[in-house]
């Protein structure tokens, strides 16, 4: 099967591309940075997290030698809530700085010089981007992985509980990226701008929450026109409040319905992807 | 026997987004390049010579018209692997070193690595840039830079090869190099395709030059057939006052270098009779040639037309 899986990837993308990625992404200092606030993160619960339990009920935490007041909460419970906190915090925080260190993925290979140089290669442009995509969103699977395994594991070891749910919502929040890494692809790739890319994908993940509220939200709209239009950005865009949402469901254990959200997201993730590799092969560098 | 480069019918057109404004950057474009030369091509800033390399590298798309690269369509990408691009102002990923660079560019054109490997060494030596194999190139001055984009472009063992204003940025013994190299080169039977706007480089290097002037060829041939075609004759005798007072009088066109005067006439008959009047006077004869425009005039004359 790996054999099936490295030859797949060899014969569609070369290494040479995959692998330039990854050096790039090593070498970009925001990734750098993304790593090593994981490991203070994974490190720190490790270290300075402190539970006191008596009879399966929590009865006190230290963090940093602070005591946390916390109600009496089954030791389960306080794990899960501090999983969904943390879920929710990568979701949002880091999502943004996960971002930040991709924007700059695609406006470097179309550098002037640079794109001249894979151009005239015997690979198809197709192969060249979606490498490229690929590489990116690789090592942010990676790194959201090291995180939420890394945290799972100490805190599965400090407290007994091992709640599958959020090792479970890494793929979750690897599908949240993927969307809006898709958004940056085609900002970039048109605009040749990695700052624009970041900030039409980071809008889209501020806006998204007031989208999800549609519902409450369009009562309030004096023109029918508006509520269409809202109601159509809402089907349209990428739901990236509601996959994070979701997240917390499944670390909580509460029931998922996300079919239609992965759905329409994935389906925005498509036509972006789509239109970026379009735009490519066709464009004159 | 095909030709290594051919393009024919060649067409491109670039309109700007937001106007109306039409640049023709190629018209209609018939060229060929036989293997094994050294072909350099010629004109002044927007003649169009950087986007006939770039369609035929499928970096940019054509409007009509094919090119055929080693015999086959450069539709068909695979013809690329055999094929080395030096472009004008290369940039490589700063991250990576220069043993690293050749690496990457050598699998990016489907080349064995074993051979990669032996050539990158191979190049990097010749190419004085051994000692900085394992610098990352982001440390590299323009001359290293432009050093490294030649090695590149030779890593995988090309046919044929594109070099985009290939002594840019070097000093005079590096040019010699990138010179001696494209011979051997080209002797061992690689087509070489330069696109300069250097004349002298394009008189050293080239066994046979086109001139490019708004997206058209307008003149094609070897040095010579270019400097020599309908020149006339130019005869060279010694200096004397009254030589030139003579020559004043019934006037020629002439110029005085090094002590000889320099005479040109437009033609074989001219020439007999001048060299009969000469000799009526005793002035003697020290050389007599084809008169021989240099490129540059050539070039100047061709695009100011």
């Amino acid at each position: 099967m790996t054999y099936v899986i490295c030859h797949f990837l060899k014969t569609m993308f070369r290494p040479g591309v995959l692998l330039d990625t990854f050096q790039e992404s090593f070498r970009n200092k925001m990734f750098l940075f993304f790593f090593i606030v994981a490991s203070l993160i994974v490190v720190s619960i490790g270290l300075t997290l402190n539970m006191d339990v008596v009879n399966g009920v929590m009865r006190g935490v230290t963090f940093f030698g602070s005591e946390l007041h916390v109600p009496a909460y089954s030791v389960k419970q306080w794990v899960e809530n501090f999983q969904s906190g943390l879920a929710m915090f990568i979701g949002t925080f880091g999502m943004i700085v996960a971002l930040m260190a991709t924007s700059t993925l695609f406006p470097q290979m179309l550098q002037k010089g640079s794109i001249d140089l894979l151009l005239c290669r015997p690979i198809p442009r197709w192969r060249l981007i979606t490498a490229r995509f690929v590489g990116g969103a690789a090592i942010m699977a990676f790194n959201a992985a090291y995180l939420f395994f890394g945290v799972w594991i100490v805190l599965g070891l400090k407290s007994g509980i091992w709640n599958h749910g959020f090792p479970l919502s890494t793929l979750l929040a690897i599908f949240a990226f993927i969307v809006l890494f898709s958004v940056v692809m085609i900002v970039s790739v048109t605009t040749e701008s990695g700052p624009a890319g970041l900030l039409v994908a980071a809008t889209m993940l501020m806006f998204s929450p007031v989208l999800a509220a549609h519902e409450r939200i369009t009562p309030a709209f004096s023109s029918e026109l508006y509520r269409r239009i809202f109601r159509s950005m809402y089907w349209l865009l990428p739901k990236s409040a509601e996959t994070i949402g979701a997240m917390r469901r499944l670390i909580i254990e509460l029931p998922l319905d996300i079919d239609w959200v992965v759905g329409t997201s994935l389906a925005f993730a498509l036509a972006c992807y789509a239109a970026a590799v379009i735009y490519f092969t066709r464009k004159d560098y | 026997m095909d030709s290594a480069f051919q393009a024919i019918e060649l067409s491109k057109t670039f309109r700007k987004r937001w106007s109306q404004r039409e640049v023709r950057a190629l018209q209609s474009i018939n060229l060929a390049v036989e293997p094994g030369t050294v072909f350099g091509l010629l004109g002044p800033n927007g003649a169009g010579k950087t986007t006939l390399v770039k369609i035929a590298l499928t970096i940019a798309h054509p409007d009509g018209g094919e090119v055929r690269l080693l015999g086959e369509s450069v539709r068909n990408r695979s013809v690329l692997r055999r094929v080395g691009y030096l472009p004008e102002n290369p940039r490589f990923p700063s991250h990576l070193t220069a043993w690293q660079v050749l690496r990457l560019y050598g699998s990016l054109s489907g080349a064995d690595m074993k051979r990669v490997n032996q050539n990158a060494s191979k190049w990097l030596e010749r190419l004085d840039l051994g000692q900085f194999r394992d610098v990352r190139v982001s440390k590299f001055s323009k001359g290293m830079n432009e050093r490294l984009a030649l090695a590149q472009a030779l890593v995988h063992d090309p046919d044929f090869i594109f070099l985009d204003e290939p002594t840019d940025g070097l000093d005079p013994i590096g040019r010699r190099e990138v010179r001696a190299i494209c011979r051997e080169l080209a002797d061992k039977g690689t087509t070489i395709f330069i696109n300069s706007h250097i004349l002298a480089e394009i008189e050293l290097f080239c066994d046979r030059i086109a001139l490019m002037k708004s997206g058209e060829i307008i003149e094609h041939g070897t040095l010579a057939e270019l400097t020599s075609a309908q020149n006339g004759y130019e005869l060279v005798v010694a200096v004397t006052d009254e030589l030139r007072s003579w020559l004043l009088e019934k006037a020629f066109t002439f110029t005085a270098v090094d002590g000889h005067l320099h005479i040109r006439v437009p033609d074989r008959s001219s020439a007999n009779s001048l060299i009969d009047a000469l000799r009526a006077k005793n002035v003697e004869l020290e050389r007599m040639a084809p008169g021989r425009r240099t490129l540059e005039s050539v070039f100047i004359e061709k695009i100011t037309d």
